[in-house]
């Protein structure tokens, strides 16, 4: 705006329409715990999305009303934003959500209206190629970052990498509210091992030394359970 | 039509507006006789685009100092391994993130050997050796 100070990003809309973009981008948000849009969106539905949670967490008749008023599908969510979310983020001083730049989607998305129709041209749908982002809920069964951090501890063991500093930071971002965060983030890095163990055991098993390997694997997940024993003793 | 009503309405009593109309007819008249200027004519006056400009022309003007710049803030994705843009999630692992968990049955059998993995590397310190020594056995 020409001169003024802008409080908030007026998304090329007038007020109503801004209104109800943001509480649809809300709603999507609090039923789906994660969302993809452009940058610009969902910063500023971010700014909603941690009052909602504030909201949550006073948990007073007056907040109720309140959330109520912004959602589109309150009576699914309410319970949700007053249940299980107002207890996740009880020690959590703020900060409920996060921002994520993505690369934007494919350009166009193809797909045929009439499916049965061999000379049909598939219609294409145009994706919004500005600069996009994931808004998600923070500590949610979607947290990008908390699969990110995973994802890097995981390669980081398997090559023998040294700890980067960032990933250091993300893992206490990560870990530090969630409920059982250090063993939930273990078992995800865990899982991920198995999945690259797994791919790479196909590729073993067409060898002919398969059986050992197997035998193997078995006789060191015996060990591994007496050694687990003993460390837990 | 209707802007022009007012005007000649106004003419009679502006003065400047009929000196005008009068060079006007007056014009013509100079272009078509140019004894002594018959070489500016030729040279100055009618220095005019001789072609239209194609549109391949005009975009290439338009164009210039606009191109597409190249992206050097790149950095490894820690994940992968793979080249990403700095501060922007790598593509492969958002991808592969939503992706199938696995199923419960064969996660159950490996965790075992992962844990063996973590304690030895615990405990030795030499998880790498470790994978090294697995690796060639297999």
């Amino acid at each position: 705006m020409a001169g003024g100070k802008v409080k908030y990003r007026h998304l090329g809309r007038k007020s109503s329409h801004r209104q109800a973009l943001l509480r649809n981008l809300v709603t999507s948000l609090f039923e789906n715990e994660s969302i993809t849009t452009t940058w610009a969106k969902a910063k500023e539905a971010q700014r909603l999305a941690d009052k909602l949670i504030t909201l949550g967490k006073k948990n007073s008749e007056a907040s109720r009303r309140r959330a109520l008023e912004i959602f589109y599908k309150p009576h699914d969510i309410l319970p949700k934003l007053f249940g299980p979310l107002r207890e996740r983020y009880a020690e959590r001083p703020g900060g409920y959500t996060r921002v994520l730049r993505v690369e934007p989607k494919e350009k166009y998305e193809y797909y045929s209206v009439r499916r049965g129709d061999k000379n049909a041209v598939p219609e294409r749908k145009p994706a919004d190629q500005a600069p996009s982002a994931i808004l998600e809920l923070v500590d949610g069964p979607k947290d990008m970052r908390f699969a990110m951090t995973a994802r890097a501890i995981a390669r980081q063991r398997e090559e023998g990498l040294k700890e980067h500093e960032l990933t250091a930071m993300n893992k206490k971002k990560v870990t530090q509210f969630r409920k059982d965060g250090v063993d939930a983030l273990e078992a995800a890095v865990q899982q991920l091992q198995i999945r690259d163990s797994e791919s790479e055991g196909v590729s073993a098993l067409e060898g002919e030394e398969s059986k050992s390997v197997q035998e193997e694997a078995r006789r060191s997940a015996a060990q591994a359970g007496r050694l687990a024993k003993k460390l837990n003793a | 039509m209707a802007l022009s009503l007012p005007l000649r309405r106004a003419l009679p009593q502006l003065p400047p507006l009929g000196f005008l109309s009068t060079a006007a007819f007056s014009l013509p008249i100079s272009i078509t006789i140019p004894p002594l200027l018959a070489d500016l004519w030729e040279s100055v006056l009618r220095a005019v685009p001789k072609k239209k400009t194609s549109h391949m022309k005009k975009r290439h003007r338009q164009m210039a100092g606009k191109a597409l710049k190249d992206v050097q803030n790149l950095n490894k994705c820690p994940g992968c391994g793979q080249v990403k843009r700095a501060h922007v999630l790598c593509p492969h692992c958002v991808k592969g993130t939503t992706g199938i968990p696995l199923p419960s049955k064969q996660r159950s059998a490996h965790s075992a050997l992962i844990y063996l993995k973590d304690v030895e590397l615990a405990i030795s310190g030499g998880y790498r050796a470790w994978t090294s020594c697995e690796l060639s056995e297999s």
